[in-house]
């Protein structure tokens, strides 16, 4: 997988471990001569690595071992014959999941029914979860065609740039339709803001010393044909981190947003939660929600 | 010829052989001694319940598998019956290194305590995919397997989990990780956005 803006992305803990194949190998060679970012990212992955791997070994405690040892009691495998004592323990277990072939089918459907009750009993609707999964939905998004909008290069006519200061910029700054921040909480700022010829917004944000980028579309966000790698809960929202990309459906927008920190992604996202919350970039919210009204 | 020479092996032999490795990943999940023991009891009760099935030159892999996703399960069907801030796996919140714990006797330094504390804090998912990685000695097609998930998202949860590790083991242990960890690219942890009234 290529990352964002032609980056290594998470292959750099592939590269790291030789783990990538040829062709993608040659690619990040070369761009790693010239990517001081990916080369470091590589490096970091390779010391983490070892790190771990330093890790000592464990000791057994004896009394475990000795317990192990007399599962096997009374089965007549090691010459015991108390049969009786046997035969509630074999009683209590289910069947073991993964014998047979037909048990690998079962345990994938039972990731998924996992997966989608988490989203129900974390406080959201069943019919909310679902909605949000739900394929053939009005204007359903993929993440992959948002965040594939980061990939277009900002050209002189779409780019803005902003004042660099914790200053709100002015709304002549900002793209028609959209009404500037009044707002923005300290540490961070708004180092441009991208027009998309596809009706998109790009906003790029410097959160606490972190680039962060933000996309916003309006949509029903698609998850049925791209891997989710985790899925959080923040407030009202629901976070799905697909590659980079940490993506939430926010009303009636599908917000896209990555950053080199995952928390810092989740913060931003936490933002958009409109559920009653008072957070400090309520404001840059409703300010970007404009165009989804119209 | 050889498989004429091949007798099932005893149970004796599968405890006293298979049991250090899985009580060590076992413990590498779960951070803690009863809950490794637990754990390793589980997966040896599974295996002793499946012995018929049993084929030479798996028994490894079939180990690694069993163990990873018996945790796994565990930790699903405590993540179900709880919230937390973020929603998310308990797992997920910060818990504090806990040498003084009289549990946690492995360790041989202090900085074995700080990478297991480490470990902790990651989300399970990310744990396993790291732990099957850079202690086990997995390759990623067989975490792809063992997991049942796909490269792309193995690659994803070993980088996102060394990732994380590393900015962990610099806030925790600045000392003694800095000539481990990169300190060129480290800022500081993200502050919590603080509710401001509003006005």
């Amino acid at each position: 997988m290529i990352g964002p803006f032609g980056h290594l992305g998470a292959d750099a803990c592939a590269f790291a471990d030789g783990s990538l194949d040829e062709a993608r190998t040659a690619w990040a060679e070369a761009h790693l001569d010239r990517c001081e970012d990916c080369a470091a990212a590589v490096r970091q992955q390779r010391r983490q690595r070892r790190l771990t791997s330093s890790l000592g070994d464990v000791e057994v405690p004896s009394s475990l071992q000795d317990r192990l040892l007399a599962l096997c009691e009374g089965t007549g495998a090691q010459g015991a014959d108390d049969a009786s004592e046997r035969r509630p323990l074999r009683g209590e277990l289910a069947p073991a999941p993964w014998a047979g072939g037909a048990a690998s089918r079962t345990r994938r459907a039972t990731v998924r029914v996992v997966a989608v009750a988490a989203v129900s009993v974390l406080g959201v609707g069943v019919a909310a979860g679902g909605s949000l999964m739900a394929i053939g939905a009005t204007r359903t998004t993929s993440p992959e065609r948002l965040t594939a909008l980061a990939a277009v290069a900002p050209t002189a006519s779409t780019a803005r740039v902003a004042p660099v200061s914790t200053a709100p910029a002015a709304d002549d700054d900002w793209p028609a339709g959209w009404t500037s921040p009044d707002a923005l909480p300290d540490d961070s700022r708004v180092s441009a803001v991208h027009d998309l010829d596809t009706g998109d917004l790009r906003v790029d944000l410097v959160v606490d010393g972190h680039d962060v980028t933000v996309l916003e579309t309006e949509g029903v966000l698609g998850l049925t044909d791209v891997t989710v790698t985790r899925s959080v809960r923040i407030g009202e929202l629901e976070a799905h981190l697909v590659g980079d990309w940490w993506v939430a459906q926010a009303g009636a927008e599908i917000v896209a947003v990555t950053a080199a920190d995952d928390d810092v992604s989740l913060a931003v996202i936490g933002e958009f939660d409109t559920s009653g919350s008072t957070g400090v970039l309520e404001s840059i919210t409703r300010g970007w929600q404009v165009i989804a009204g119209g | 010829m050889q498989a004429e020479e091949w007798h099932p092996p005893t149970w004796d032999e599968i405890v006293r052989q298979y049991t250090p490795q899985v009580y060590r990943l076992a413990y590498r999940l779960t951070g803690q001694v009863a809950d490794a023991e637990d754990l390793t009891q589980e997966v040896f009760l599974r295996v002793f319940r499946s012995l018929d099935s049993y084929t030479p030159g798996t028994f490894a892999g079939w180990l690694h598998r069993i163990t990873t996703n018996l945790f796994l399960d565990q930790v699903r069907r405590k993540a179900r019956n709880k919230t937390s801030a973020l929603g998310e796996y308990d797992a997920d919140a910060p818990r504090a290194a806990r040498a003084d714990e009289p549990e946690r006797g492995f360790e041989i330094g202090n900085l074995d305590v700080d990478i297991q504390a480490a470990l902790d804090d990651l989300p399970p998912e990310y744990r396993a995919a790291v732990v099957l990685r850079d202690i086990e000695d997995l390759t990623y097609e067989e975490i792809a397997d063992v997991l049942d998930i796909s490269l792309g998202t193995v690659r994803s949860r070993i980088h996102r989990g060394r990732a994380r590790l590393r900015t962990s083991l610099a806030h925790r242990s600045p000392a003694e990780t800095a000539a481990s960890v990169d300190s060129d690219r480290r800022g500081p942890s993200f502050p919590r956005l603080s509710p401001r009234p509003a006005q």
